[in-house]
């Protein structure tokens, strides 16, 4: 296989803020100004939400999120197993357990079916999580939860410029929670934040979030963080502009190519089309390990899509094991192909080139 | 502090190289500089000393309960309790009476802590030590840099599986060879805050 890339195409965004942008910010954060307090503002108005709680990173801003709102006494998080590689250690560090549930086909992300179906008393919180493409049922989550009592955190993290029915994501069940690292929409380099229309709890995390309640830490973001974040939200709209071109290539070229479907974005024009994701289906003549292997061969670092499913991995900690063959079937079944910052739409025409060659 | 020009000059950098955080050149200069200025075979940074401090203590496979001093700063206590220990806040004497369960001791205190490490360690307790160096036991720094409201924390250790385990459970970016550790996280430093913290530590010689 020839390489056809160097360096390799990967699957991260890894935006470059406009210079002049960044510079403005870093030098309020050189002079000492709230730099970080401005960005909540600013991502608090842009998600629709009362209140952001920024956190150092988004690992973090998980676990602080799931401590402040899961039933004292509960043991279990229930979520989907379908999801962030390192989720369940999220879970393990609040000394809770995982209990995951399946996914629906069609969106891959927990429904309040698939919830419904793994509830048990031990639940002391819902970990809803929307998928790398399109969202989840926000509002019909929303309604189990009210149902059930329970509350509801979202794991917003490749959603952040959706809106669904009902809103804005970032402004559903009793907190949502975003990561502003760099290879997501908004490059902080590092940096989480937690969106939610609850006033207390925004206070509870910002105490816990700056060590100032006794069971907190200090997972303060840095400034420079903030102002590289800042610098995104300022040249946002133009990503998204980017990133349709992008998606918009590989939805015309992979047209042609049979067994290989693009996930489509239920809106792209409202949407970031950030992160190209497609399926292999069964017309598709290569497993996905092939695939993968012949890609990267050629330098196209394209993933894996939530590979292994987490219910599958090897855990050291207390957890719910599992049997989900919904979510292990598909599991097999999807790849992330290159995008970000870094992939020009001549590269996108070399990579479908290239997988019209593996076909042929 | 550094100057705005220096500032100005590392982001410039950074975007240059297009590399923004995942363990890059940055980091890693910030821990070859850490270790070369403290004599120890490893220095590994992490987000900030909070940080640091809970994955030492998750790295040191600990149980049970942990002496922290009297008087340390409250994240010391904090870190023992994200790692799933009981933190006893107890006045440091060589030679006092133990309390049950005991299985480390976590040292805030600056100075010689010489006697304290040796009569800790013929009690079989493991010994950590926050905000100083130089006692030879797993220790926390902080480094400081514009924007910093906490610090870039560092571990210094001499010890290859200690050092092995706190890059493994910090990320899979800069991790090494792969090591069993219970629970992973996140305490990557960016390369924003590495150029910056290096601005800073030269700066202070």
């Amino acid at each position: 296989m020839t390489v056809l890339f160097a360096p390799p195409l990967s699957t991260s965004n890894l935006v470059r803020p406009d210079r002049a942008d960044l510079l403005h910010y870093a030098r309020a954060v050189h002079a000492g100004a709230p730099v970080v307090e401005w960005l909540e503002e600013r991502l608090a108005a842009f998600h629709e939400a009362a209140q952001c709680v920024t956190v150092c990173n988004g690992f973090w801003a998980l676990v602080l999120a799931i401590h402040a709102l899961a039933v004292p006494g509960r043991r279990d998080v229930l979520m989907p197993s379908l999801t962030y590689r390192r989720m369940a250690d999220v879970v393990a560090w609040t000394r809770r357990r995982p209990r995951f549930c399946e996914v629906d086909p069609a969106t891959l992300a927990a429904t309040p079916g698939t919830m419904r179906a793994a509830l048990v008393p031990d639940v002391g919180l819902l970990l809803a999580v929307h998928p790398i493409v399109g969202t989840c049922d926000a509002a019909g989550l929303v309604d189990l939860a009210e149902e059930t009592g329970l509350p509801l955190l979202f794991d917003s993290v490749e959603s952040v410029y959706e809106r669904v029915a009902g809103g804005k994501v970032g402004s559903f069940g009793q907190a949502e929670c975003f990561s502003l690292h760099a290879s997501k929409l908004i490059n902080g380099c590092e940096g989480g934040y937690v969106t939610t229309n609850d006033m207390a709890l925004a206070t509870r995390l910002a105490g816990l979030r700056d060590g100032t309640a006794p069971d907190g830490m200090d997972a303060r973001l840095n400034g420079i963080h903030a102002a590289m974040a800042l610098a995104g939200l300022d040249g946002l709209a133009a990503q998204a502009g980017r990133n349709r071109a992008r998606y918009d290539t590989y939805d015309r070229l992979l047209r042609g190519i049979p067994g290989l479907r693009l996930l489509p974005f239920e809106d792209p024009a409202t949407s970031s089309c950030k992160t190209i994701v497609v399926e292999l289906t069964d017309g598709f003549p290569l497993s996905r390990g092939a695939t993968l292997e012949r890609l990267h061969a050629a330098n196209v670092l394209a993933r894996a899509y939530y590979h292994p499913p987490l219910h599958a991995k090897a855990m050291a900690y207390d957890h719910v094991p599992a049997d989900l063959p919904e979510t292990s079937a598909l599991s097999e079944r999807f790849m992330l192909l290159p995008c970000g910052d870094h992939v020009s739409i001549s590269d996108i025409e070399a990579v479908v080139r290239l997988l019209r060659a593996l076909v042929a | 502090m550094s100057t705005w020009l220096e500032v100005e000059a590392a982001l410039d950098g950074m975007l240059a190289r297009r590399w923004y955080t995942n363990h890059g050149p940055m980091a890693q200069q910030l821990e070859a500089t850490a270790a070369a200025a403290y004599g120890v075979r490893h220095a590994v940074v992490a987000t900030n000393p909070t940080i640091a401090l809970i994955m030492l203590i998750e790295a040191m496979d600990l149980s049970g309960r942990v002496l922290v001093s009297l008087g340390a700063p409250a994240r010391c206590a904090q870190a023992v309790r994200w790692a799933g220990l009981e933190p006893v806040s107890w006045p440091v004497e060589a030679g006092s009476t133990l309390p049950s369960g005991v299985s480390g001791l976590l040292l805030s205190d600056a100075g010689d802590q010489g006697p304290m490490i040796s009569w800790a360690s013929k009690m079989g307790l493991a010994v950590l030590r926050d905000g100083a160096a130089g006692q030879g036991v797993p220790e926390v720094v902080r480094f400081g840099g514009c924007g910093e409201a906490a610090g870039v924390g560092c571990v210094l250790t001499g010890d290859d599986g200690l050092a092995a385990r706190l890059r493994n459970i910090r990320s899979s970016y800069g991790a090494g060879p792969a090591v069993a550790v219970v629970r992973t996280a996140n305490g990557r430093v960016s390369e924003a805050q590495a150029a910056l913290a290096l601005l800073a530590f030269e700066a202070r010689g």
